[in-house]
């Protein structure tokens, strides 16, 4: 997108020219200035997701959901957010006060991280020549698992603890099938940076030649993502939410927000990784990249809350049976596969 | 934009700060009344008895254990596919052998019941 | 890069491998019998590996050594491991579960001893060397619900662990001080550089605690006696032996190869240490009870005259070494196997409930008191051919004061090595039922005894490999 380095550009003209900075101050400023952009669009995003997520839930349920504040009910949610504002900070006697305290700050945090590497279109990403993209993407999304812990633990709740837990042991089995599936497309295009890897797919999208990759890519980034059916780790009606039972105000928002910045992330990833990223299917290129990515993220997000909404809620034995005993030999004969495949293919073109 | 990793702490102070400023707009509103029936833990109404933090269940423990030997492996792994395309035939062979070795144990595990949930 | 030169270490991992996967395939109560196949396995790869004497090369650019001296120390290992799954097998039967594993690991950490002794790299080095450690860790605590077993196990892990890490932390220093982790550039790096540093003072110290502690020197013995006498017997022995080889072939090539100009320092602190080690593990052995204490404190004092051959540092020193490490090996396996069979008949390890073995079983007892006159040195068992190259190797260098203290040592361990003999052919036995030994034990008793022996008499071709080895360091 032009507009953004048009920005950023001028920004920079702006500290350096007219202020007088140094270079090195100014490179500060500007990613500083475009971090707050993208947690503005987390919050943006959160807004309308949670929107769209209850419309959705309604719907798939034939109710209506939000339908009082705002055009079909699209004010909720921002008036929930100040209603949440002014709710009491409650942390329970018994718990762990520092770590309870600092642990939605940490889901915060390795949420925002993990949006570093996404570009969302040519050049347009907080740390847009990171060579290790995608690698840094996994590394930082598998902490995720330790700011869950941290509030399951400190809670001193059985249920937040038992929640806690399965989340740990429900993400480390997912991760494995979800960076092995991951490195079926590394393969084809060689490259760790999410900009290569885009640019890899101009002519084919990397969902035909690595199928299987995407089937388990998705079914594994539901599970780390703790949406429905594998939402054992909040679980309402056998944990109380789990991890998050006795987290309230806005701890518990930040939370949230954690949680919806992931699913855009992950989908993001999804879309990036196997469905072309801002390449535009059919030469319809007079939608801008940014929009088609946004497009594409959003749809992948819509089959999230569309399997949510509709699969119950499956046994924690399933879903490490599944994991280990399905998804990961699956997605190493994947590897292996392509590993031939791309031997092959070289073997004939050159 | 910064090169390379120097943005990463940029990015943590800011996932740091935005956290503390909404946490300290809401102290202004929120009302802040504890008392002791509102601080014990939520266990479903009913009151909560014995430690919450004990031993917990091995099972756990045997997954994340596998969990390492995998984990390690990619990292072994993402080298490998970037550049197995100029490496030849040599470099396929090879990192089969890796993953061979390293499913024998998997198959290891799973016979002996580690993949088990109890 | 010929890979041919690593078919050693890649016909071991084939038949760990294999080995674990056929235990997988068959019945748990028939899985015992895969210590035959380990031990036929081994015998193999220990055939196959004469042929590579005489090749003296590097893989891996230098990283990796396929030199007579790595290969004479491979044999040991082997050596070790074929007698020590041959004698075990019936053990491992009565120890209950998991039979599979336990070989598994055995080859597994006989890997890591080959890998310890070849490495030309600290990198390669630290893999090897926690390759065997971790093993040894798992056999250690291999009786999982005899208490001793578990606590030897865990004592072991904690200590080793830390032993490591000061290792690891010297090998760090040195790569930070020299800037390359290739054992023969350090050498050159630190000729340029003139003067040692103070951070490559520190390093060599941790270097010699870190190796210490795996050769179990005074003052870093404390782990082995309860180690020793915790762990299972096959396993007591292959560590005594196996891990005890592997790491003085790693002390000896990092501390010649690499800090060759400061011999005289590194001397001095190795000559101080198996000063200490002899007295200490001797006289501390004379009061102990249980043989296997006993064996473990009379191991220790080995330790510290096999040092005498590092200090020389010389061809002759080495060959000291290497020839007194495969008599060792025969004779400590053949005490361990005595020890293995006595007490998988009566239960105890006593030396005390030895008394009239000699009537009950006089194979075990001549083994016995063989191999622990071999260890004093007795002048026509092996022993005494071993500790005459390793004596005579310092003696002309000014170390005539170790070679007395070594030798009024080797007498004190001649009291309490006979008073196990005394017992088993003297006293009277409390029960007079003979001792069953199975025949794979039986073969490995009589191996250890006549080699011991046949070595003592005509200790020429084994001379000719210590020799072979010993040249390959020096060339």
């Amino acid at each position: 997108m032009e507009i953004f380095n048009t920005i950023a550009n001028g920004l920079r003209d702006w500290l350096m020219g007219s202020l007088g900075f140094s270079a090195t101050a100014t490179e500060i400023i500007t990613t500083a200035v475009w971090t707050l952009v993208a947690i503005l669009f987390v919050m943006i995003n959160l807004i309308i997701l949670v929107w769209m997520e209850r419309k959705l839930a309604a719907y798939f349920q034939l109710r209506r959901g939000p339908n009082r504040l705002g055009p079909a009910g699209f004010l909720q949610f921002p008036v929930d957010i100040v209603k949440v504002l002014g709710k009491e900070d409650i942390i329970p006697a018994n718990a762990d006060r520092f770590i309870f305290k600092i642990a939605s700050t940490c889901a915060f945090i390795t949420s925002l991280t993990a949006f570093a590497v996404i570009p969302f279109s040519e050049g347009v990403a907080l740390l847009q020549n990171l060579n290790i993209g995608i690698f840094y993407f996994i590394a930082v999304g598998s902490t995720a698992t330790l700011s869950l812990l941290m509030g399951g633990w400190s809670s001193n709740n059985k249920y937040s603890l038992l929640g806690g837990m399965r989340t740990v042991a429900q993400m480390i089995s997912y991760e494995i099938p979800m960076v092995f599936s991951l490195l079926g497309v590394v393969m084809i295009a060689g490259s760790l940076n999410l900009t290569d890897i885009v640019n890899a797919q101009k002519n084919t999208w990397f969902v035909i030649p690595q199928l299987i990759a995407f089937i388990v890519f998705f079914i594994a980034a539901t599970a780390e993502l703790n949406r429905g059916p594998f939402d054992l780790a909040e679980g309402e009606q056998e944990l109380v939410a789990g991890y998050m039972t006795e987290y309230s105000g806005i701890r518990w928002a930040i939370y949230m927000i954690a949680e919806y910045g992931n699913l855009v992330a992950s989908s993001a990833i999804i879309s990036i990784m196997f469905l072309g990223g801002w390449n535009a299917p059919f030469g319809l290129t007079f939608i801008p990249p940014f929009l088609w990515l946004m497009l594409k993220i959003y749809l992948v997000i819509f089959v999230f809350m569309w399997i949510r909404w509709t699969l119950p809620r499956i046994r924690i034995d399933h879903l490490m049976h599944f994991g280990w005993k399905f998804l990961i030999p699956v997605s190493l004969a994947n590897i292996l596969v392509t590993g031939i495949g791309v031997y092959v293919y070289r073997m004939i073109t050159l | 934009m910064l090169t390379e990793y120097s943005g990463i702490p940029i990015i943590i102070v800011w996932a740091i700060v935005f956290p503390a400023l909404i946490l300290g707009a809401s102290k202004l509103f929120h009302p802040k009344n504890p008392t002791p029936v509102k601080l014990q833990t939520y266990e479903c109404g009913l009151e909560t008895q014995g430690d919450t933090w004990v031993q917990f269940k091995i099972s756990y423990f045997m997954y994340a254990l596998v969990f390492v030997a995998f984990d390690v492996e990619t990292v072994f792994l993402y080298p490998w596919a970037i550049k197995f395309q100029s490496l030849g035939l040599f470099a396929i062979v090879e990192m089969f052998v890796f993953i061979a070795i390293l499913l024998v144990g998997f198959w290891y595990a799973w016979k002996e019941g580690a993949l088990e949930w109890m | 890069m010929d890979l041919s030169l690593l078919t050693i270490e890649i016909a071991t991992v084939l038949l760990a491998i294999g080995v674990l996967v056929i235990g997988l395939l068959i019945p748990r109560e028939q899985r015992f019998g895969l210590g035959y196949l380990v031990t036929i396995g081994l015998a193999i790869i220990l055939f196959v590996s004469f042929g590579y004497y005489g090749i003296n090369a590097t893989a891996f650019e230098g990283m990796y050594y396929v030199d007579d001296f790595s290969i004479f120390f491979k044999q040991l290992i082997l050596v070790a491991a074929v007698l020590v799954t041959l004698a075990a097998t019936l053990y491992v039967k009565k120890m209950g579960t998991n039979y599979g594993e336990f070989f598994v690991m055995t080859v597994f950490a006989a890997l890591g001893m080959m890998v310890l002794s070849s490495a030309g790299e600290f990198i390669t080095l630290y893999l090897g060397l926690e390759t065997m450690t971790i093993s040894f860790y798992i056999l250690t605590g291999f009786k999982k619900n005899d208490s001793k077993s578990a606590e030897a196990g865990i004592k072991y892990l904690i200590l080793g662990a830390m032993s490591s890490g000061i290792l690891l932390y010297g090998l760090s220093l040195v790569y930070g001080m020299t800037g390359t982790t290739v054992i023969s550039e350090v050498a050159v790096k630190l000729a340029e550089m003139g003067s040692l540093s103070p951070a490559m003072v520190v390093g060599m110290v941790f270097l010699v605690a870190g190796f210490g502690f795996k050769i179990s020197a005074v003052p870093f013995q404390m782990w082995s006696p309860d180690v020793y006498e915790g762990a299972p017997t096959p396993v007591t022995a292959f560590l005594a032996v196996g891990s005890k080889a592997a790491a003085f072939a790693a002390l000896i090539r990092v501390f010649m190869i690499a800090f060759p100009d400061y011999s005289l320092q590194w001397k001095m602190l190795f000559a101080a240490l198996a000063a200490l080690t002899i007295i200490i593990g001797n006289l501390v052995a004379i009061p102990q009870t249980n043989i296997k204490r006993m064996l473990a404190y009379s191991s220790i004092a080995q330790a510290g005259y096999i040092m005498t051959g590092v200090i020389a540092a010389n061809a002759a020193g080495v060959r000291g070494v290497a020839f007194y490490g495969m008599l060792y090996v025969f004779a400590t396996i053949g005490a361990f196997t005595v020890v293995m069979n006595f007490s998988a008949n009566t239960g105890s390890d006593e030396i005390r409930d030895y008394a009239g073995l000699a009537r009950r079983s006089p194979l075990l007892a001549a083994v016995l008191t063989v191999c622990l006159l071999s260890m004093a040195g007795i002048p026509p068992l092996a022993g005494f051919a071993g500790k005459f190259y390793l004596f005579s190797s310092i003696v002309d260098q000014g170390y005539l004061w170790l070679v007395i203290i070594g030798l009024l040592m080797s007498m004190a361990s001649v009291y309490y090595y006979l008073s196990v003999a005394k017992v088993m052919y003297m006293a009277d036995p409390v029960d007079d039922s003979p001792i069953v030994v199975p025949a794979g034990a039986k073969a490995v008793l009589l191996i250890t005894m006549i080699v011991t022996v046949f070595l003592g008499v005509y200790p020429q071709p084994l001379s000719v490999l210590a020799n072979l080895a010993a040249n390959s360091l020096f060339f």
